[in-house]
């Protein structure tokens, strides 16, 4: 049967670009953050693939998202750790990794059950994605003349960046919301468009990264 | 709906600030990308004024033994010749007139050589200052006759022995093509200085550059352009009335 325009949501464009990103990061995979990056995005797609499971037989996914959140950060950051120069932001980066893991374990256990949306775990992790990834865009040094903006370093930073400024406000108030009879359904589909959103500009950007790889790799040979 | 507003704007406030992070990171790279383009163009002048300055150390030295070889070598050959030619003077009554022109022209031999050697050898340029090694210079040249070279300084010159042993090789280059390329009468070199410029220009009459305008001239002129930057110097050289110019300017 023929796919129509209207059958593709706005998270199949965002699975297909995860998918091209995944894709084209294994080309890549001789560089230690590029082999962090596709760990990353295979463990994203294997997580989509269980939620889309469990969403078709109406079960609740969300516990899912409470594991993806630790491996997701420990993945990140480890990432952002590899752009950074200052070993002890660096260590603070690697130390933040077990101690947001204990955190969101105890807010899994204790504060916001599997059953529940991991709002206050997503808010966490954004925050502290975001805050390194600033120190992250401040560390890129230029060692030849290209701009920033042909530094693929700058563009899979942003990638992370834009993704969490563009969930992080609906995260925090993703769980009040459906509290509230009335503004579920409003709530859970302005969650779905805002998360796709995130998604797609996160993996554009990512692919626009990994495509600076392939042009750095052009102008050394050449 | 409190908390929710609550959230909002707390969460608005740090996107905010946030956002500002990625301004400042572009800001923040143009700044470093600049300060390493700075560098890099610094380390590049280092590297060619540390190849330059090799370049002519190794010519410097290069001159020195050939010096010591003519002083040594073919000005000891020379002096036992005269000394020959002498005891042969004495030995034969009358002395022909062409023994003692050949005495005479071996003398002038030596006193020619002596004059090469000393201003090939870095030791005995650096007793002197610029104008008393060209003086002696330009009276050696004068003295064979083939041209006249006028010479005009302001008397002694405020430079460190190393810059006035380059302007010496800067003048003995140009010396040397005017010589060797330029078919010329006359020479002009003249040195004007001020507080904080030293300027050197050598004219000559000749025939300027024509067709066949040489490569190993050209290696000769860059010789002197790289010896003049090496004195945080400029040269150049141009056609004026069909006739080469060289100037060289060099801030103390």
């Amino acid at each position: 049967m023929p796919i129509r325009c209207d059958d593709l949501k706005p998270q199949d464009v965002y699975y297909i670009l995860m998918l091209a990103c995944f894709l084209q990061s294994l080309r890549y995979l001789k560089f230690y953050r590029i082999r962090l990056l596709s760990l990353l995005l295979f463990i994203s797609i294997i997580t989509e693939l269980c939620v889309e499971f469990y969403k078709c037989r109406a079960l609740n996914y969300y516990i899912f998202y409470h594991f993806f959140n630790v491996a997701e950060y420990g993945l990140i950051s480890l990432i952002l750790i590899d752009c950074i120069d200052k070993p002890i932001i660096k260590k603070l980066i690697l130390w933040s990794i077990p101690a947001y893991a204990l955190a969101s374990f105890y807010i899994s256990s204790y504060i916001q059950p599997v059953v529940f949306f991991p709002a206050y775990g997503n808010n966490i992790e954004g925050l502290l994605v975001m805050s390194w990834c600033i120190i992250a865009l401040l560390s890129i040094t230029p060692n030849d003349n290209r701009t920033i903006f042909q530094r693929s370093s700058f563009w899979i930073i942003l990638a992370f960046y834009l993704y969490f400024i563009v969930t992080l406000p609906f995260n925090g108030i993703f769980n009040p919301l459906m509290k509230n009879e009335v503004m579920r359904t409003s709530a859970k589909r302005s969650f779905n468009i805002i998360n796709s959103v995130g998604n797609c500009c996160s993996y554009a950007m990512m692919l626009v990264g990994l495509f600076f790889y392939k042009w750095k790799k052009s102008i050394q040979q050449s | 709906m409190e908390e929710v507003y609550s959230t909002v704007i707390i969460i608005s406030f740090i996107l905010i600030v946030l956002s500002i992070g990625i301004v400042f990171a572009i800001v923040n790279y143009k700044i470093k990308q600049e300060s390493y383009r700075k560098e890099k163009k610094i380390m590049l002048e280092e590297f060619d004024r540390q190849l330059m300055k090799s370049q002519i150390e190794v010519q410097e030295m290069t001159f020195g033994e050939l010096g010591k070889d003519l002083h040594d070598n073919v000005g000891q050959l020379l002096s036992s010749t005269k000394m020959l030619l002498g005891i042969t003077q004495r030995t034969i009554i009358p002395v022909p007139e062409t023994l003692n022109l050949a005495e005479q022209t071996l003398g002038n031999a030596i006193s020619e050589l002596r004059s090469l050697t000393k201003s090939l050898d870095k030791e005995w340029l650096e007793q002197f200052d610029l104008i008393t090694n060209l003086n002696t210079e330009i009276t050696r040249i004068n003295a064979a006759g083939m041209l006249t070279i006028q010479f005009h300084h302001p008397g002694k010159l405020p430079l460190d022995h190393q810059k006035q042993i380059i302007l010496f090789r800067i003048v003995q280059e140009a010396l040397q093509n005017a010589i060797k390329h330029a078919e010329c009468r006359t020479i002009a070199i003249d040195i004007k200085s001020n507080e904080q410029v030293i300027s050197l220009n050598i004219n000559d009459d000749g025939k300027g550059f024509d067709d066949n305008f040489n490569g190993m001239y050209i290696m000769e002129m860059l010789t002197t352009l790289f010896r003049a930057k090496l004195t945080q110097g400029l040269a150049d050289f141009w056609v004026a009335a069909n006739a080469i110019k060289a100037r060289t300017k060099i801030v103390i």
